[in-house]
């Protein structure tokens, strides 16, 4: 439903629990909307679809769990390179490889990020209940198109597969952002971007002006090309339309308890456990806050070492054996960061 | 139109390669149909045939495991201006044409 709120026109996935629900549900959504919805022979046919409907100028969504991720890899790293708009929600159950199907995880967190070639930026949203799955994803698919990346949300079965009432007049959305299209009267140029712009605008593969869209390295001119100086600038360019963008799109939620020494930092349906034990530890005379991250990557380091800042402990708490700690740690290093997971 | 090749970018191959002369085959097919750039998208695939887009002034998209991109296209061209669209498939390469 946050898809079609975020005005998704081609959907395109192979089936796997816990993801297999989104897709079901798009079966008969979409359709009656006027949009596209396709099952892939396999995993990297149905994210390809996806990325050959975005550059003819799409809105597109793609689902899976943790082995279909793997199976996209390749395809992320072209809309990567390629600043391919689509949203991708991992509905996460626990691995590695096909694992468990109908047990939750969280242990896809570091490999969405990292799990391409290239080592350049995405995003990743994670929502904690039904509520956050319709308003995030309606903000992926904005950023997907302002940006020109992939987007994550990082879900799991727990999340995907509940069943939960959700107050559509309770949702806070946003007005839906249009991918920016390219000047007529300008020459075009695929990977050009303007002044004070990070992020080239856009003209669809099949129009009446001929498109170049390439893998490979780069110019803006969309060939090939060898000139250390150009392809710096691209890879810069890449990496910084993103991570100097986070505090755009950096959400969170809080739970500020007077006289706390600890902050728990967590994200995803161990927000909501956290939420009942921050309870508890207040009604036992152990306050304690909490800050649920909903923006995991590019990580928001600046909202996290200002919450963090007023606490002498912190608690990562997360549904593994460690993953996000891992930034908390690095951001902190005066701080004693325990895990919980 | 004599030609959808770009004659800015002539082809790299190596002396003696047959890409060459596919190349020309297929500018010679492409432009006896009489197709303009703008009615064409070469989809390629890694390889030396996969620098066949850079030859034309034609739309392209150049990436790996390219079939479905062009299978999306295809299915895109229902509800957008891309109409009839077929495919050739060589080697490594795909053509999209109106």
């Amino acid at each position: 439903m946050g898809g079609c709120g975020g005005r998704l026109q081609l959907f395109s996935g192979y089936p796997i629990t816990p993801a297999t629900t989104i897709y079901n549900t798009m079966l008969k959504l979409l359709p009656p909307k006027g949009g596209v919805c396709l099952q892939g022979e396999d995993e990297i046919a149905s994210i390809g679809f996806c990325l050959g409907a975005a550059m003819a100028g799409m809105k597109t969504m793609t689902t899976t769990s943790g082995p279909g991720i793997s199976l996209y890899s390749e395809q992320i790293s072209f809309a990567i390179g390629s600043e391919i708009p689509i949203v991708i929600v991992d509905v996460q159950r626990l691995g590695p490889s096909t694992g468990s199907a109908t047990k939750g995880a969280d242990g896809d967190i570091q490999f969405l990020q990292w799990g391409n070639s290239g080592g350049l930026p995405v995003i990743v949203l994670a929502p904690t209940d039904v509520k956050d799955c319709y308003e995030l994803t309606v903000q992926a698919f904005n950023l997907a198109e302002q940006y020109r990346c992939p987007v994550f949300i990082a879900a799991n079965k727990e999340i995907s597969m509940a069943r939960e009432t959700l107050c559509m007049d309770e949702l806070q959305l946003p007005p839906v952002f249009e991918r920016r299209q390219a000047d007529p009267d300008s020459p075009f140029m695929p990977f050009g971007v303007s002044e004070n712009r990070q992020v080239p605008d856009f003209l669809p593969i099949g129009g009446n002006r001929l498109v170049r869209q390439t893998t490979s390295t780069h110019g803006v001119n969309g060939y090939i090309t060898t000139d250390p100086e150009e392809i710096a600038m691209m890879q810069q360019r890449l990496k910084e339309k993103i991570v100097e963008a986070v505090a755009d799109f950096t959400y969170f939620e809080e739970t500020l308890v007077p006289e706390a020494d600890t902050l728990v930092v967590t994200y995803g349906i161990t927000a909501r456990t956290a939420k009942v034990a921050v309870e508890r530890l207040k009604e036992k005379g152990q306050p304690t806050s909490r800050l649920v991250l909903k923006t995991l990557w590019p990580v928001p380091e600046a909202l996290i070492c200002k919450k963090a800042a007023p606490y002498k402990r912190v608690v990562v708490a997360e549904m593994k054996l460690g993953q996000y700690v891992r930034e908390i740690q690095r951001l902190l290093p005066g701080k004693e960061v325990a895990f919980m997971g | 139109m004599d030609s959808l090749l770009n004659a800015k970018r002539p082809a790299v191959f190596c002396p003696g390669c047959s890409h060459d002369r596919v190349l020309h085959a297929l500018d010679k097919a492409l432009t006896g149909i009489g197709y303009a750039g703008k009615d064409v998208a070469i989809v390629t695939d890694i390889g030396c045939s996969g620098l066949f887009d850079t030859f034309f002034n034609t739309h392209a998209f150049h990436a790996k495991v390219v079939e479905r991109l062009t299978h999306a296209a295809q299915k895109v061209g229902a509800g957008q201006d891309y109409p009839s669209v077929s495919s050739l498939f060589f080697s490594n390469f795909i053509l999209l044409s109106r």
